[in-house]
């Protein structure tokens, strides 16, 4: 199997597990699936519509800019993060099911494999919703099938991804993220979170410190709502780094709150 | 507790001379322990099943792994759901966005099937087990999680009175995983198989079919017993069992096995028909 593959499948089977809006687009642009929360959203099945190119999915899906007029493809979070890779955010608005127009916050989040590949992105909307639940009191123990999924899908990607469960504990961060924390997964799992966060010492873009709930991954999970900024941070190495970090929580299939996954990018300002 | 299997099969019904043996109805498990019925999904096999049950049975109870079709395709024939005096409470998986109900109904409606949910005489009972984790029909203790597979699906893990067993049939644990077994937390469906008596479980591939299947849901008979290694159970009956593996090729995957490893449990090639007698329960 083309290791492309695999991607794709994981991130098709996440998408389904999840109960945030989610649609997954190729390298170009082409719609290769949309979850439940989606069809649910717009009042149309993927399955009924099957995969199509960019010139016909926004229209198709009745995608306009927040005013209800048309929006360039480039404007599009998810072709701005193909083409940019690199995360994208504006308001978007949809023709719902129903014919209810809606504005809701989209995200595109490029994906790109371990031999640098552009494999697609993925495109969020954001509109919480008030059925989705608190976490499990009972945290701990063998991991839900939606954080091993995307644990999984973390290992085959180029972008730095680190994962926390729903009470904020860092559960994972795959290969690419680890020049960011200079070191291995091993070594920062066994240190306390309180002390790992005063370690690495965040400053926001003016240079102060940057507190805890301001950390998009802290905010994703504790809002659940996507989070993006940028900021400083110190690698256990003792090298600071600049750093982008978009941010979503994950609603799974129980519609409880699972945890946080944020996506880096660290900010060459050369 | 006593287990009895009613069909095997996955994917699709296997009738034939060549599938005498191991059968093929698919997927249905009969489950009796202290006094209750509990019915492991309704595959074709559900249907003989249903021949059988004692009319005066009162309450039944249907635990669904999920709605596709080899899961569900024998429901609408099962004889209880006709017994005005009898209640069959009917668990499964809900979706994101639409709940039980609505998801049987897609299939027990017309023009998919004649008979709607509606009309059954039966009182029948939904229960949708996403949000729970685990849940008790009189004195057997039962436990739920999501697994992976295409779509929203479970597995159920059955206690009672000292006796256990697993039911996995449709799951994918090595699904994008080159060692899924290395760490414990991150292998799914393991807490719910955790030392059992009994593990049923997805084995639908040979070792050379499962690179062409990635991602559709199964596993292959070694990633099987790899699981249930991993998860200390003291049997395991391979399950699900392609429609195209003949009773010969099944002989052969289950030959070929057990004389390449030792297993740390009783390797059950189970068929249609067999009855296991769980210690307790």
């Amino acid at each position: 199997m083309a290791q492309s593959q695999v991607e794709i499948i994981l991130l098709k089977q996440l998408a389904s597990c999840l109960a945030m809006p989610m649609l997954v687009v190729g390298a170009e642009g082409e719609l290769v699936f949309f979850n439940e929360a989606v069809e649910s959203l717009l009042g149309l099945r993927f399955d009924d519509l099957g995969e199509m190119g960019l010139d016909e999915w926004p229209a198709t899906l009745g995608m306009t800019d927040e005013d209800g007029g048309q929006v360039s493809d480039a404007d599009r979070p998810v072709v701005a993060a193909l083409e940019t890779r690199r995360p994208a955010h504006r308001r978007v608005g949809v023709h719902g099911a129903g014919g209810v127009r809606r504005e809701l916050a989209g995200t595109g989040i490029p994906l790109v494999g371990k031999d640098g590949q552009l494999l697609g992105a993925l495109g969020l909307f954001w509109e919480p919703q008030s059925s989705w639940g608190a976490p499990r009191d009972d945290l701990g123990g063998p991991h839900e099938v939606e954080l091993i999924l995307m644990r999984r899908l973390a290992g085959y990607l180029a972008i730095p991804i680190f994962m926390v469960d729903a009470s904020g504990r860092l559960l994972y961060f795959n290969e690419a993220a680890e020049p960011l924390w200079g070191c291995g997964l091993e070594e920062v799992l066994s240190i306390a979170p309180a002390e790992l966060y005063a370690t690495l010492e965040p400053t926001d873009e003016e240079g102060s410190p940057l507190k805890l709930d301001a950390h998009p991954i802290e905010a994703a999970r504790a809002r659940r709502e996507p989070a993006h900024s940028c900021f400083s941070m110190r690698g256990l190495d003792g090298v600071s780094r600049n750093i982008e970090e978009t941010a979503i929580p994950l609603i799974g299939q129980s519609r409880r709150l699972l945890g946080a996954v944020g996506f880096f990018w660290e900010i060459d300002e050369s | 507790m006593n287990v009895t299997l009613w069909g095997t099969r996955g994917s699709l019904a296997a009738p034939g001379p060549e599938t005498m043996r191991y059968g093929g109805n698919t997927s249905c498990v009969e489950v009796r322990a202290a006094g209750r019925l509990l019915v492991l999904d309704a595959g074709t096999g559900i249907r003989r099943l249903g021949d059988t049950i004692e009319r005066d049975v009162g309450r039944v109870d249907v635990l669904l792994t999920h709605l596709h079709m080899d899961h569900i395709q024998g429901l609408g024939f099962f004889e209880p759901l006709f017994w005005p005096d009898c209640e069959v409470h009917v668990w499964g998986p809900s979706s994101t966005t639409m709940s039980l109900h609505d998801r049987l109904t897609r299939y027990l409606s017309p023009p998919l099937f004649p008979v709607r949910l509606r009309d059954l005489a039966c009182n029948l009972q939904l229960h949708d087990v996403v949000p729970l984790r685990s849940f008790s029909i009189g004195e057997v203790e039962i436990q739920t999680r999501l697994v992976c597979h295409p779509g929203p699906t479970v597995g159920y893990r059955i206690e009672c009175g000292g006796a256990s067993m697993t039911y996995l049939p449709d799951h994918e644990p090595a699904l994008g995983a080159e060692d899924y077994l290395g760490e414990h937390d991150w292998i799914p469906g393991i807490d719910l198989a955790e030392g059992v008596d009994l593990l049923i479980h997805d084995a639908q591939w040979s070792a050379e079919e499962y690179p062409r299947y990635v991602g559709w849901g199964h596993s292959s008979l070694p990633q099987a017993l790899d699981f249930a290694a991993a998860a200390g159970v003291k049997k395991l009956i391979p399950f699900h069992h392609d429609p195209t593996h003949s009773d010969e090729m099944l002989d052969r995957l289950f030959d070929e096995q057990e004389g390449s490893r030792e297993l740390p449990f009783e390797l059950v090639r189970a068929a249609e028909g067999a009855v296991f007698r769980l210690p307790g329960g």
